[in-house]
């Protein structure tokens, strides 16, 4: 069973991503905040990270950029979820998420993207 | 204007038959036996128009007195007849004339020739005179130019001050309408998606679901759509009071009452969560203030209060006043805050508001407005507070005198 991390500051959200991920067999850990996301990616291993552009106090995309530089957790997945900013078109910089979603999102939408992420 | 004319001889017969033959002519004479005399007259008295000055005086003669006269800065323009006895000599005259003389007049003299030169000199003494003031009117116009172009250059500058403080305005509103954008597209979102998804899950298999799961999702429904509830409301009166700010109307206003209708929407909050709201404010304090502004700064911050302080707690207002603004207190036994998030409070950093004791939740929208509105009020507002020790705000309002 592969592991996902799933950051984002709205406990409600981790909620349900939690719940219907759990429900398609994925093994699920939340972070409400940024500032653990190395000690828990070292102790739970995740497969792939979700991760929420707007945490409080910090910007996911910098969290993502740390994540991609460091040689250590560069090779995990980040898929970057945001609710203020259509980051599509802007995949192709250094640190950037392997891929993006949009808020709200379609559950069986974001399952086919984190399927396509972990296949690769 | 008066024609002073001093006439210096020492014979006093000379004198006299002077003034006789200028009598009629209005002028007002001063008299001096010797040349020691004259200077002494014209150190008092000043504004000769002319001087007749007798040549041939014992110990000090005419000639001797006119150079010792035009040493003085002050009496250099006052012109000199003289009076003389003597054959005229061309040697004498060139020595005159080099002693300052304008003229000469023989002795015995012809009243009529003394009476014409002597006019001749009062009415370029007049002319001057009228010269003088002319110049001096110009020189004021002059000064009054030079004032009122200060004044302008002053004007200018205000102006350019008042216009660089709208333009920081237009920029703080511009920051305050992105973060406007920001919880809105964040904070609505945010609850949404949850919702979206959770009530999603709900109708596509309610068949696979057990009742403890149906329970939870039911539960992040209800959750969520409470929150938006809340944040549209917050939304709404943000927007509100976004198009009130257009009219900023001050008026005399009763504080105590005033704020007594504030709480009035806020007791049953207070009594659900035990809390004891007391507005201690004198009954007589008056203010200048907007009205609906007033009570959004009260409620906004009173609500704080209560939702920072736990069940038994105390929120109390409290006013005192000075010359020009009254200061209104409210102060908690609530939670209190860090210097850090003191620091941060009233400023624009797309910051999300911390739960509040009941787990309240807010948008932080409602902080950014009070300090807008004690702002149009000329007022200040700032923070004392301790982790744990509660929190006093005081924010500033013109007193009513």
């Amino acid at each position: 069973m592969s592991k996902i991390l799933v950051l984002d500051d709205d406990d409600d959200i981790l909620e349900i991503l939690s719940f219907l991920l759990s429900e398609n067999d994925y093994i699920v850990k939340t972070l409400n905040n940024g500032e653990t996301v190395f000690e828990e990616i070292k102790d739970f291993k995740p497969d792939l990270i979700l991760l929420d552009v707007m945490l409080a106090g910090m910007d996911g995309r910098a969290i993502c950029k740390s994540i991609k530089e460091n040689q250590l957790t560069s090779f995990l997945p980040v898929i970057l979820i945001s609710g203020t900013h259509d980051l599509a078109a802007s995949l192709d910089y250094p640190g950037a998420p392997d891929d993006f979603v949009a808020k709200p999102f379609e559950i069986n939408y974001l399952l086919t993207k984190i399927q396509n992420q972990l296949a690769a | 204007m008066p024609v002073k004319i001093l006439l210096v001889d020492d014979n006093d017969n000379n004198l006299l038959s002077m003034e006789v033959a200028l009598e009629k002519e209005n002028y007002i004479f001063f008299r001096a036996n010797s040349g020691r005399e004259a200077l002494r007259l014209l150190l008092h008295e000043s504004d000769f128009s002319l001087i007749l000055l007798d040549v041939k005086m014992p110990i000090m003669d005419g000639y001797e007195t006119a150079e010792l006269i035009y040493q003085r800065d002050k009496l250099k323009n006052i012109p000199i007849i003289f009076i003389t006895a003597h054959d005229y000599e061309e040697g004498a005259m060139f020595k005159g004339y080099q002693a300052g003389a304008v003229d000469f007049i023989r002795k015995p003299f012809n009243p009529e020739i003394l009476r014409s030169k002597v006019a001749v000199f009062a009415e370029l003494y007049k002319k001057t005179q009228l010269l003088r003031k002319q110049e001096e009117k110009l020189q004021a116009i002059n000064d009054d130019l030079v004032q009122l172009n200060r004044e302008l250059e002053q004007r200018v500058l205000e102006r350019t001050l008042a216009l660089e403080n709208m333009n920081h305005e237009l920029q703080a509103l511009n920051l305050s309408k992105d973060k406007f954008l920001s919880v809105m597209s964040h904070d609505l979102r945010n609850p949404l998606t949850a919702l979206l998804a959770s009530s999603g899950k709900l109708s596509d298999s309610p068949e696979s679901l057990n009742p403890k799961q149906i329970k939870q999702l039911s539960q992040i429904i209800h959750r969520t759509s409470d929150k938006l509830l809340n944040q549209l409301n917050e939304v709404i009166e943000w927007a509100k009071k976004q198009s009130q700010k257009a009219s900023f109307n001050p008026e005399k206003v009763r504080l105590w009452e005033n704020i007594e209708e504030s709480l009035e929407l806020l007791r049953p909050n207070v009594k659900q969560k035990r809390i004891k709201l007391q507005n201690n404010i004198a009954k007589d304090i008056e203010v200048m203030a907007d009205t609906l502004m007033l009570r959004s700064i009260v409620q906004n911050l009173v609500t704080n209060a209560i939702k920072y302080t736990s069940e038994g707690g105390s929120v109390l207002i409290n006013a005192k006043t000075d010359q020009q603004m009254a200061s209104i207190f409210i102060e908690d036994t609530g939670v209190g805050m860090t210097a850090e998030t003191k620091a941060r409070l009233f400023a624009n950093t797309g910051q999300q508001s911390l739960a509040g004791t009941n787990d309240e939740k807010g948008s932080g929208l409602g902080l950014l407005l009070v300090n807008d509105f004690v702002g149009q009020h000329g007022g200040k507002i700032d923070v004392e507070s301790n982790v744990g020790a509660g929190t006093i705000i005081r924010f500033t309002i013109p007193f009513y005198q």
